[in-house]
Parts: C-alpha cells; structure tokens; sequence
C-alpha cells in the first residue's frame, strides 16, 4: 500500500504539463516573449545592442554608458548582457567591477561609447548613429 | 534545423562505436543513449585539435565513426543485443513527453542568465575566434563568465555552430534534448535490468522523465545529468558485477562530467568515496575518470583561471546553512513525499544499493560544503543554484526510490553486491 501510494505520488509530484501544454499552444507569442525575456528590465537594449553590433568590428572595445548608477541597480544587469550581445568584442564598464564606485578612466582604454537611453557629447568622441533607445560614438583620431 | 539535425546524428555515428566497443552486450536504449553522450565529449574534443571549419569537424567526426567502426567491427555484428522493446500506451505519454521538451528547448533562443553570461557567451565568444579565446578567459574584466568553468558544453554549441556556418540561436536547444533523452534511455535500460514488472517499468520510465530531462536550457546542467547518471549506473553495475570493465567505463562518464560542471569533480571523488566502502579494489580503474579530467584543470593553472571560491571564501556556520537551505526547497513536494516514502518502505533493500546511496550522499555533502565557503551571500547563492544543482542528482534518487519499492527481477545472491 505505502510503495503504491509512494509510487502515485513520484509520477504525479514529477509530472510536467507544461510539456504537453506547449505542443498545441500557439509558439510565436511564447518564442517573442523568451527572446525579449533575459533583456526585459532593460527595455530596447537587446535592440541597441544588435544596432551596435552592426556597427563596430570585431575586436573593438566598446565603454557601455547607462542612466544606472549602481551594479546591483541595473548597471551590472546590462553589463553582463551586453558581452553576449556584441561577441567578440571587448566591453568595458564604466563603474568597479561589482561596485558603485564611478571607473571614468576606465573610458581611455575604449574605442567606441555605447550609450543606452541618451546620446552625450564626450570629449575625445563623435557620434556614429543614434536610434531611438541610445547610441553608439567612436573615437575621434 | 537541418543542421543541428545533422549534427546531432554525427555526434551518435562517432558515439555509436565507441559505446559498442565499451559494451558490447548492451541493449539499444542504453547504446544510443551511451553513444550520445560518447560522440558529444569526441566532438567537443576534435574542436581542441581540428581547424573550426565544417568539411574539417564532418570530416573529423566521420574519421571517428569509421575508424571506431573498424575497432568495434566484432561488437557490431557478432554480439549486438540491439532488441528494441515494443511502445505501450504508458511509453506514448513518455514520448509525447519528451516532444514537448524538445519544442520548449527549442521554440525560442535560450534565455536563461547562466547561457547568457556563462555557457553561451563563451560558446559565442569561441565561435567568433575560431578556437578556445584564452584572451577572453583571461581578461579581468570578464571573470563574471567563471573562466574556470569546464568548456564541454559551450565547445559542443560551437560544433553545432561550426556545422550550420552560423550561431545557431534557438537551435543550441537541441544539445539538452540529446542529453536529455540520452539520460532517459540508460535509466530505461537499468529500469528494465532490475523491475520484473512491465508496466511498472514503463510507468518509472514516466516518472524519471522529467527529471532526465533538464529544464535549464542552454545550461551544462543537462550534461552534467547525463554523464553523472550514465556514471553512477556504471560503476553500480561494476560493484555488483565485480566487472572492471563497467568501472573503466563508467569513469569514462565521470571524466565528460568534469569537464561539463566542477561539480563533476566532486562527483569523482564522491564515487571514488562509494566504491571505497563497497569494492575497494575497483577504485583505482577510475583512472580514466582523472585522465580525462586532468587536461582542463592544467590549462587553467596555465592560464590562470582562478575559481571564484579562492578569491576570498569564507566559512559559515553549518547550521546557518542549512537553515538557508531548508527555506529554500527544491522541485516538487509531492515528488519528495513519494521518493522517502518509497525509500523508507524499501530501506531493507537498499543495503544493495550501497553505491548509490554514498554516492548521492557524498555529492550532496559537496553541495552542502560548497555553500559553507561560499565568497557571495549565501542567502543569494542557494536561492539562484540550490535547486538546480540538486536536480543533477534527482534522477539518482528517483532511480534509487523506484527500484527500493518494486518487484525485482530475480538474480543470482552472489550478484547482489
């Protein structure tokens, strides 16, 4: 009685109807959802980033402005993020490695400026394009 | 599609071979399921030696599948038990099962943060650079993709990639559903060895599926199931059989898992542990378990890739811990009610499954002591990795509460381990 009862519920507790569920739900709502899913709290950044790809060789080495200003408050989020959206391509941050702390100097080091929501005049950089979520300014030699 | 189709059955016509070669006498299920896991290490391996263009990879690949073929010609022919057991109704709902996985792996580019700053990017980042990007590895800016970890995985998204021409996007999901029905197979095989009944086989058949079957897609978590699985059925089968054969084999398993995870080194000496205190003498045939795994561990002391566990760990008290662990539950409750049950109702016959049972519980003192060390908030680690890691050896444990409960075959006394 106890092994039938044990055995009822490992099937049911392990059971996914999930599985079944997605063969007959339709998979273009589902599949635009997890594309934009690991970008969701950066709205448009998948996009800017495609943009930017587009945009700069591989091997360059691009600084990544945003509006954030803390790592844990999105700054780290988009960091992380934007690797996988540039392959090949170096990004550097513009904040201490999982701190708050501001790393300007890090900029020397880039050859181009990713800015996601604004276009800023830099010293030292021109604009290259700029889309409706950010843009992207290389620099001047 | 086409391409990750292709890539898929080269990746078995170079593991077919090999698993005919390592078992001869081995039935279908299991053989495919082996051959999968075999050709995924041989083709993640030919990446570190042959030029990243498709005529090389497909060459490469075919290369091993004949020479294997050559090797393994008596296997083949003489001896292959290869019997394929007829679907029941209770199968159909397995198979429509594992469709659905397959379309959820596969419906949309995988999304999980771990794929995206650990095993995908590097795939991408290997991709781009035609080989391993030790400079990528190295650069301190991007010690948030743990350069230590093992690169199986992402070496095999790039086989795919090399065989498309392109990144494959939504196509890397298929890697999960090989090693996901890679693991079902070789459980189906042990699960057909043990219950005498079938329908009850068929029925722990759905039952381990979804555990076999690896919900982080685009993660290594998938291989590391599989090779940890098809290990420990191994090196059981060893200890019972006193076959130094299955040990040799089933180290084989162990050394792929240590190059999937570095849990997979844990996973070495946890079964090193097992086969100490059940048949001390096949602990040193696990010599291809540390060959296999001693190539990575050497190129990252070369290169310096450090593990963040010795940036600064630090040790915390174990009944904090554990208290941390305990708020954080892992899969399903009703899944875990049935396995102790199962398990407290068949404790008399688990004092033949003693391998197992050190194995799961030396690995799951390494979960336990991983987070004793930990350099993050301990609190933030276990929420985002508990239960994933856990899920590498709930198949183990389902296997081990299915097999406690049901009628088994009969066996010779002295078999019994």
């Amino acid at each position: 009685m106890a092994a039938a009862a044990a055995l009822a519920a490992i099937v049911a507790g392990g059971f996914q109807p999930f599985y079944f569920r997605i063969l007959i739900e339709d998979p273009s709502a589902f599949r635009m959802q997890l594309t934009e899913l690991p970008y969701r709290r950066l709205p448009g950044f998948r996009q800017l980033m495609i943009e930017i790809d587009r945009r700069t060789p591989v091997g360059a080495r691009i600084a990544l402005a945003m509006p954030n200003r803390e790592w844990e408050g999105g700054y780290g989020y988009g960091f992380l993020r934007a690797f996988f959206l540039l392959p090949g391509k170096q990004i550097v941050p513009l904040l201490a490695l999982n701190t708050d702390r501001p790393a300007p100097e890090n900029l020397a080091t880039a050859d181009y400026l990713a800015v996601w929501h604004g276009a800023p005049q830099v010293d030292g950089f021109e604009l290259v394009w700029r889309g409706a979520d950010g843009a992207l300014l290389r620099r001047r030699h | 599609m086409i391409a990750s189709l292709v890539a898929c059955a080269l990746i078995v016509a170079a593991g077919w071979p090999l698993a005919s070669l390592l078992d001869p006498t081995s039935p279908a299920a299991r053989r495919l399921g082996e051959s999968w896991l075999l050709g995924a290490g041989v083709a993640a391996g030919l990446l570190m030696i042959v030029p990243w263009s498709r005529m090389f990879v497909i060459g490469a690949l075919l290369l091993v599948a004949l020479l294997g073929a050559i090797a393994a010609r008596k296997a083949l022919i003489a001896r292959a038990n290869l019997r394929i057991e007829a679907a029941m109704p209770i199968d159909l709902i397995t198979l429509v099962m594992v469709a659905g996985y397959a379309r959820f792996a596969t419906i949309a580019p995988p999304a999980e943060i771990d794929f995206i700053g650990i095993w995908g990017l590097k795939a991408r980042e290997f991709w781009i650079a035609r080989g391993i990007d030790w400079r990528f590895l190295e650069n301190p800016f991007n010690t948030f993709a743990h350069p230590d970890y093992p690169v199986l995985v992402p070496l095999l998204f790039d086989v795919h990639a090399v065989i498309a021409g392109a990144w494959p996007e939504r196509w890397l999901g298929v890697v999960n559903v090989g090693f996901g029905v890679a693991t079902l197979l070789i459980l189906r095989a042990a699960l057909s060895e043990e219950i005498a009944t079938d329908w009850l086989r068929r029925t722990a058949t759905l039952a381990l599926a979804p555990l076999a079957l690896s919900p982080w897609i685009g993660l290594a978590e998938c291989a590391m199931v599989g090779y940890g699985t098809a290990a420990a059925l191994r090196l059981r089968s060893a200890v019972r059989h006193s076959s130094v054969r299955d040990a040799l084999h089933g180290a084989i398993y162990l050394g792929l898992a240590a190059n999937s995870k570095n849990e997979g080194l844990t996973f070495i000496v946890a079964a090193a542990v097992a086969l100490l205190v059940t048949s001390p003498r096949l602990v040193v045939h696990l010599w291809p378990a540390a060959a296999i795994a001693s190539p990575w561990i050497a190129l990252r002391f070369v290169h310096h890739l450090q593990s963040d566990y010795l940036s600064g760990y630090q040790l915390r008290d174990f009944f904090t811990t554990l208290t941390t662990l305990a708020h954080n539950p892992v899969g399903k409750p009703l899944f875990w009610i049935g396995a102790i049950v199962a398990l407290l109702a068949g404790a008399r016959s688990l004092g033949r499954e003693r391998f197992l049972v050190v194995t799961i519980g030396a690995q799951l003192l390494f979960f336990v002591a991983a987070y004793l060390v930990t350099p993050h908030d301990v609190a933030w680690h276990v929420r985002w990795s508990w239960e994933r890691i856990t899920a590498q050896i709930t198949p183990l444990i389902g296997f081990l509460a299915l097999v406690a409960i049901a009628p088994l075959r009969q066996r010779p006394l002295a078999a019994a381990g």
